[in-house]
């Protein structure tokens, strides 16, 4: 199996597959029973790294494979998987991480993806019926306190002066949230100013 | 006779002169210097390169196959930074700094947002800090020689020891030190995220007028960045039990957020390069993201004692997991 299907099946239990995408794989999975075995084997494998009792993108995987061949008896397939050994974790942590990361969703507003949450069964339906909206593009009261969460930590390790690279770009992006938040509130501003002129005068501008 | 001995005063002068120039270029040949300084040395230097190098070039940023690329002209004089930074893709986003001031234009919103940050510089900063543990979380070596935006660079690989972190790999220019390429490495040895000139000119006369807005913003709306929230040191009965080998407490503040009038302990952890904040709030019954991603960050949210507990940092995912599981009140 090669890394490509691998991310596609990554992205598809973390709700993050487009769905045309999630057809195509589905349709591969569903022809191919090496591959659908690899599958199995590479889920049950993310499945012990992440120590969780269930995946539910993956149970929704395994149900829509098993619609689109009318088998039930996949479910045997992929709960017959053992764990691997936990010697493995550390080698496979660092592919699971770069899949997921991998499948971020792009720059700008859209980078502030959201995972599903993995441990809630009560996602899966969601999940199976709406693949593509559980990576939120737009923030919204949750995802506004832990952008917060992000800007402040970013700035408390600038002042600590254990700061890196990467992390002063995530925030130069950040930083781009805000402004089009900021701007955002600014046309609704504007859109009121015929009504209330006085609380619409933008601030004095700064000598640079 | 005379002719033999004058060919061999001769040869001898040759091989004189050959020496002499030889040994003068192991002196000062950037090769030589790769291999005389240890990658201590070299970190310091970059240090140092990053607070005092002007420059002016293409930075390209690559994440999972998705390239961007940013224009920069960076300047010290005095002490002050002045430095812009021009996006050349999506919005075009320019951001123009003057000491603390910096000034983020967005034409196609014809606005300007003034703030005020405090580090260094828009892409660099010091990297890593000085205490970072070498040889205990992380290990440092000079990997090989290299060449990055048409110039000699040593390659540096910080290596951490487990999976709590990522490694770094930095290539440094070998005659001022700076850098200009960065990866972030994942456990698996895959990059996460890469920082690279595309070209640069290093310490050459950098003209002021470069570091001017590239857009008349007179009729431009300016927007002043809201005051950042009261702050202050605090003590706290919060601990982590199952912390990952090599982080510890860095600051423990108090703080409140924007909309929100409860308290937040805001605890700093790092092990000298990778940091992770917890953020203690009182559980409101808020709906907060579980898992969530900004870039290479990570964060995790969990409901402890009444309490929503936030990890968040530039680390694996299964580190801000465990460190936010592992947050008890003493």
């Amino acid at each position: 199996m090669n890394d490509g299907i691998k991310m596609q099946i990554s992205a598809f239990v973390d709700g993050e597959l487009p769905d045309n995408e999630a057809e195509l794989l589905l349709r591969r999975l569903s022809q191919d029973l090496d591959l659908r075995q690899q599958a199995a084997e590479y889920l049950a494998m993310g499945h012990a790294l992440r120590g969780q009792r269930s995946i539910p993108g993956a149970d929704t995987l395994r149900e829509r494979i098993a619609a689109a061949i009318d088998d039930q008896s996949l479910d045997e397939d992929f709960d017959a998987i053992e764990p691997p050994p936990k010697r493995y974790a550390r080698s496979l942590v660092g592919f699971t991480i770069a899949a997921s990361v991998a499948l971020a969703a792009i720059f700008g507003l859209q980078q502030f993806a959201v995972v599903p949450d993995l441990n809630n069964s009560l996602a899966t339906e969601a999940m199976a019926d709406s693949v593509a909206e559980e990576a939120y593009t737009v923030p919204g009261q949750p995802d506004d306190q832990i952008l917060d969460y992000f800007s402040r930590h970013s700035a408390t390790i600038f002042d600590s002066g254990a700061s890196n690279i990467n992390v002063r770009l995530a925030t130069f992006r950040l930083r781009d949230v805000e402004i089009v938040a900021v701007v955002e509130t600014a046309e609704a501003e504007d859109a009121a100013a015929d009504t209330d002129v006085d609380s619409n005068t933008p601030p004095e501008r700064p000598s640079p | 006779m005379v002719r033999a001995n004058l060919m061999k005063i001769r040869r001898r002068f040759l091989i004189a002169t050959a020496s002499v120039v030889c040994s003068g270029l192991a002196i000062v040949a950037p090769v030589a210097l790769a291999q005389e300084m240890g990658p201590s040395d070299w970190l310091r230097k970059m240090a140092s390169a990053v607070q005092t190098t002007n420059y002016e070039g293409t930075v390209i940023r690559i994440q999972n196959g998705t390239a961007e690329a940013l224009k920069v002209v960076h300047i010290v004089s005095d002490g002050v930074v002045r430095e812009k930074v021009v996006v050349q893709d999506g919005n075009g986003l320019e951001i123009i700094r003057n000491g603390n001031e910096v000034h983020c234009i967005l034409p196609d919103k014809k606005s300007v947002l003034v703030g005020e940050w405090n580090d260094q510089s828009t892409l660099f900063s010091t990297l890593p800090s000085s205490d970072i543990r070498f040889g205990v979380e992380y290990d440092v070596s000079i990997v090989r020689k290299d060449r990055v935006a048409g110039r000699k660079t040593v390659m540096l690989a910080i290596r951490p020891h487990d999976s709590y972190r990522y490694g770094h790999r930095i290539w440094l220019d070998i005659k001022t030190g700076f850098p200009l390429q960065t990866k972030l490495i994942d456990a698996n040895g895959e990059p996460i995220e890469q920082v690279k000139f595309a070209d640069i000119s290093i310490n050459q006369d950098i003209s002021l007028t470069a570091l001017a807005p590239s857009y008349d913003t007179d009729d431009f709306r300016w927007y002043d960045q809201p005051e950042r929230d009261v702050i202050r040191a605090v003590e706290t009965d919060w601990s982590c039990s199952n912390l990952p080998p090599g982080f510890r407490v860095i600051s423990t503040q108090e703080s409140t957020f924007p909309g929100a009038a409860e308290l937040v302990t805001h605890i700093l952890y790092s092990d000298g390069l990778a940091s992770v904040s917890i953020f203690i709030a009182p559980d409101t019954g808020k709906k907060i993201a579980e898992r969530s991603r900004v870039g290479a960050s990570s964060s995790f949210s969990i409901v402890i004692e009444d309490h929503v507990v936030t990890a968040v940092g530039e680390v694996p995912a299964a580190t801000v997991e465990q460190i936010a599981r592992s947050m008890q009140s003493n």
